[in-house]
């Protein structure tokens, strides 16, 4: 037991220090924060700032009930006419106009003018406040505040026995975020597996540590070793995350309604370490079958893709979560974790569908970490010819 | 000139052979440009009604409603008819869900008005059900009914609660564009142009980090087992680069074909479902994205076998591909900006810079016209630095990186580059 963690320790260490780990765990939280940052300075540079205009023939909007607002970020800007204002989005001094009638509300009728695009949705969202706030100044304070901020719904899913809330939409960016750092921390760690054994049979150290060592011991020990250094990379990618939306939280204000998904969390626990080992033992599979690193790559190269298939038909789960593509993957072992991760986010996932993927990949991961100590220890003892698929096979079916 | 003959038929037989080579060049493209191609379809679909005056004409759910408040008194008359159905209570609402009558029940709790929350019970409920068109939760098709029918309760007037749920509804309002868009097509052509400026970048990622990359692990491998030393006994280092570099820009062509027939297909399917004219890529798109294809591979592979002569394995060379992939990120990301804002002056400055205009630059040229400076500068810049790596990638394909054990370092390559 003591070889086991000494193994455990010195594959922790070897990797942890290593300036290619630590370069990838600081770079991608820094390279993600930069992809972030220029995608909101590119979205801040291209949207339209000038303000938009109207003209009320009704004579029941107040101008001063919106200047009065303290989170109104846009501009509304009477006008006494259409052609003044017409006149003033050809100057381009507005982006655009709504028309009132004096017939409005009954019907809400009204006219846009714009030039060559209608104004975005935040823009007409922000005039359709301005409305809503004259229309209910005569009612009651409190009936008023009610009504502006729309009834308190909550959603109780009798399949789950989860609840939503209009807050819990903000929960959908954190299995995204979540499913993109697990992949990147368990598919380095899947790398790095193939690689010490595949390196420990070419400079033919494997042959002097397994004098001293088991072949469980050996490879269970790198086995944690590696699972360690998985997570101290998913610690450092999560305080990452907690502290950017920390950072953010007083500048967006769906942040603020956001709660930590602690049932989540322990779903994705549950089903990290048998994906862990199923992927370990398929590394370490191949690892021990192929004649070099570079051969072992490429064929890790075509599995990892089984792994990361979810990814690619993202649309589709996000399209429908229940559709039977997106059912198959949450079942089928390799696919489970990243698909489990993602409907989660998206909504209910039926319990059965839970408990079935996850029996599925513990009984697979079990599997895979059997067949993959059968094969290391036949490639170790066929050191120096090249492992045949067949003689893999065969070597199984003797056992 | 036979010996270069012969690195190129090696090499290229040698790649040719590997099934992860012909999977990466036909699963994989299917696969993004598929997802991409229906994503972008789904993106133009209508948009699903929100407003009680644009009411889905659809046959409208069954909703339960149960109100211990006894709130409801007024039903408007523009909420479709047996929308909401009541219910004494859970238990029979509950009846109702399980026997299929149902789709969601609402609860309006006796406490309601003092500010008590509204709970909807459901089965496989889904946060982003907007296509959803049995849902009165948020983001379900009628949500806007649910918080409609209690505004309207709770103010007694159905039409100062229309004003509220929604002021300006957009099939209630005229819109007057003032200046119309130059031709009819445009605006499908946007859809379309769209779909280019998300496959584009991925092709031409996958092209040149590719040929890059298989350009380095050809160096390494033969520095790996040693057969370098053999070859360098039949022919000089230079030749052996011109061979290797020519070898893999017939593999990248392969991949070019594959995938540039693959993608003609996707767009002409995705024109034919989405209803739109025909993409028609602008004349002489062709010849230039050839010459950026031809000048960009020469680049990366020029790093790539620069890296591969110094690297003493794949997985140290492995590390220097981050170079070439940073700066092709921007353009994978921000695809759709290309095509709806071309002359943003991010999309200006990728399509400038050399390592990343092969991509950009590409990309700008499928789904619009670029000026003519633009274009010349960004080919001379490309052409230089070009230029630049290769003779620098002559330096250090010399006989004394190829046999050296020394590891991969950026100190030796910078030295390297001070000659």
């Amino acid at each position: 037991m003591n070889n086991f963690w000494l193994v455990a320790k010195h594959e922790y260490r070897r990797m942890v220090l290593r300036r290619a780990f630590v370069l990838t765990t600081l770079l991608i939280p820094l390279g993600m924060a930069a992809v972030i940052g220029l995608a909101i300075l590119v979205g801040e540079s291209t949207a339209d700032k000038r303000p938009l205009g109207y003209v009320d023939h009704t004579h029941q909007l107040d101008p001063t009930l919106w200047q009065n607002q303290p989170d109104a970020t846009v501009e509304l800007r009477p006008f006494p006419d259409e052609a003044t204002a017409q006149a003033a989005l050809e100057n381009g001094d507005i982006q655009a106009f709504f028309v009132l009638p004096a017939t409005y509300p009954n019907p809400r009728q009204t006219d846009l003018y714009f030039m060559e695009e209608p104004p975005n949705g935040d823009i007409w969202g922000a005039f359709d406040d301005f409305v809503r706030l004259n229309y209910t100044r005569q009612l009651d304070p409190a009936l008023r505040q009610q009504l502006l901020d729309g009834p308190a719904v909550i959603v109780n899913d009798l399949d789950s026995g989860r609840t939503f809330s209009s807050a819990s939409i903000i929960n959908i960016i954190l299995p995204f975020f979540a499913t993109f750092i697990f992949f990147i921390a368990t598919m380095s760690a899947s790398g790095y597996m193939i690689q010490v054994v595949a390196d420990e049979k070419e400079n033919r150290t494997m042959e002097i540590m397994l004098t001293s060592l088991s072949p469980f011991q050996l490879i269970g020990g790198k086995t944690i070793g590696l699972l360690g250094v998985a997570l101290t990379q998913l610690g450092i990618y999560g305080l990452t995350v907690v502290v950017g939306l920390l950072a953010a939280q007083p500048f967006v204000p769906m942040l603020q309604t956001a709660v930590i998904p602690w049932a989540y969390l322990l779903i994705m626990a549950l089903f990290f370490l048998p994906a862990f080992a199923l992927i370990a033992g398929i590394m370490v599979a191949i690892g021990s079958i192929v004649p070099n690193l570079q051969q072992g790559q490429q064929v890790a190269g075509l599995l990892n893709f089984l792994f990361i298939l979810p990814i690619f038909l993202l649309a589709i789960i996000i399209e429908n979560p229940n559709a039977p593509l997106a059912v198959a993957f949450t079942l089928f072992p390799t696919t489970a974790f990243l698909t489990v991760s993602l409907r989660w986010g998206l909504g209910s996932v039926p319990l059965w569908q839970l408990g079935a993927s996850w029996v599925i990949l513990v009984i697979t991961a079990v599997f895979a970490v059997w067949v993959a100590s059968r094969i290391f220890r036949i490639g170790m003892l066929q050191y120096g010819q090249p492992l045949s698929w067949k003689t893999a096979v065969a070597a199984l079916r003797s056992s | 000139m036979k010996t270069i003959w012969l690195v190129i038929k090696h090499d290229v037989a040698f790649v040719l052979r590997q099934r992860s080579f012909w999977i990466m060049t036909l699963l994989m493209p299917a696969l993004l440009m598929g997802t991409n191609a229906y994503l972008a379809t789904q993106n133009n679909a209508p948009a699903t009604p929100t407003t009680p005056a644009s009411a889905d004409q659809s046959t409208p759910p069954r909703i339960g409603l149960v109100d211990h408040a006894n709130l409801i008194t007024l039903t408007p008359d523009d909420l479709p008819p047996h929308l909401f159905l009541p219910f004494p209570d859970e238990t029979t609402a509950q009846a109702a869900l399980d026997q299929g009558d149902i789709t969601q029940y609402v609860v309006i709790p006796a406490d309601f008005t003092d500010g008590g929350e509204i709970v909807i019970y459901d089965r496989g409920f889904q946060l982003l059900s907007g296509g959803d068109s049995s849902s009165v939760a948020f983001n379900g098709s009628y949500d806007w009914a649910l918080t409609y029918l209690i505004t309207a309760n709770l103010t007694g007037d159905t039409q100062l609660a229309a004003v509220v749920q929604n002021p300006t509804p957009r099939a209630a309002t005229q819109m007057h564009r003032l200046q119309p868009p130059a031709s009819a097509d445009e605006s499908s052509n946007l859809g379309m142009a769209i779909i280019v400026a998300r496959v584009m970048p991925y092709l031409f990622y996958f092209l040149l980090i590719m040929g890059g990359s298989y350009m380095m692990r050809s160096v390494v491998a033969e520095k790996e087992n040693r057969t370098v030393e053999i070859l360098l006994l039949s022919l000089d280092p230079t030749q052996l680069m011109i061979g290797k570099i020519i070898a893999m820009s017939v593999i990248v062509a392969i991949q070019l074909v594959v995938w540039v027939g693959g993608g003609m297909l996707i767009l002409n399917r995705a024109a034919t479902v989405m209803q739109f004219t025909s993409f028609a890529f602008p004349s002489g798109f062709f010849v230039w994205a050839m010459l950026f294809l031809l000048l960009g591979y020469l680049l990366f592979a020029a790093i790539m076998s620069a890296v591969g002569a110094l690297a003493t394995n794949a997985r140290e060379g492995g590390q220097a591909i981050w170079i070439l992939v940073i700066p092709l990120m921007p353009t994978l990301m921000f695809g759709p900006l290309f095509a709806e804002e071309p002359n943003h002056p991010l999309v200006v400055a990728l399509s400038l810079f050399p390592f990343s205009s092969p991509s950009a630059m590409v990309t700008r040229l499928a789904v619009g016209d670029v000026p003519a400076w633009q274009l010349l500068v960004s080919v001379l810049a490309l052409v230089g630095t070009t230029y630049l790596f290769i003779v620098l990638a002559g330096r250090f394909f010399k006989s004394g990186n190829l046999l050296s054990d020394t590891a991969f370092s950026w100190r030796r390559l910078a030295s390297g580059w001070k000659g």
